[in-house]
């Protein structure tokens, strides 16, 4: 048998790591495409970890059947508020590289670097919430799955 | 909350807190940790302490509502 706490220290400490590690990237991908003004093509490896952090997440959590998400309505509009405030942090992100990239001049507007920014806020956006959504479906599944009171589910 | 009952059934089988962490699979500090209660076993563990030390879990992990 392994040392347990041992065992439980190291995942707590591995995972405070890849959350660190993820922070990180984010802030990479943001100085890179907001200050440095680099393209998608650019800045590949951070979009695309980025992007696939929570699709591994969703992936993962499925298979171990765990469900970050309550189906109690209490903590679903806690959980809706939070990402409410994700959407807003992403749209000010966005407006304020528009609006340095394009003070003082009026063609800067189709520049690559914004029109990236877009496209990674709309795809980022979209993975998670059909993360989120994805998510919450499991959740009740699992709810309904281990419930001694409804029988097993087919 | 420390776990006075499990520290004396180990004494009263004069182990040591290193054999006993021997005998189910542990560091020492895991089962010091345990009695000081600064650590949750899990009940996997629980159960091999249980059976090392030769009582229930009832006699070792339950606390008596005061």
């Amino acid at each position: 048998m392994k040392d347990e706490r041992i065992e439980q220290a190291k995942n707590k400490i591995r995972s405070e790591i890849a959350v660190i590690i993820y922070v990180g990237i984010a802030i990479s991908f943001a100085v890179k495409t907001l200050l440095f003004k680099m393209n998608l093509r650019e800045c590949m490896t951070e979009y695309l970890i980025l992007i696939f952090f929570p699709v591994y997440e969703v992936i993962r959590m499925n298979m171990m059947k765990v469900s970050i998400y309550s189906v109690y309505p209490k903590y679903r509009h806690k959980q809706l508020k939070t990402f409410i405030v994700f959407v807003i942090l992403f749209f000010v992100v966005a407006a304020v590289s528009v609006f340095s990239s394009t003070k003082g001049s009026t063609v800067n507007l189709s520049q690559g670097s914004i029109v990236f920014l877009f496209i990674f806020i709309v795809l980022f956006i979209g993975v998670f919430f059909m993360a989120t959504k994805y998510h919450q479906s499991r959740a009740y599944k699992y709810e309904k799955e281990f419930d001694d009171d409804n029988g097993p589910e087919e | 909350m420390k776990n006075l009952k499990l520290k004396s059934a180990r004494a009263r089988l004069d182990m040591s807190q290193e054999q006993l962490a021997e005998a189910v699979g542990v560091t020492r500090q895991t089962i010091g940790m345990i009695e000081a209660g600064k650590f949750n076993p899990s009940l996997q563990l629980c159960i091999a302490l249980c059976k090392v030390l030769g009582k229930t879990l009832n006699d070792i992990f339950w606390e008596e509502e005061s």
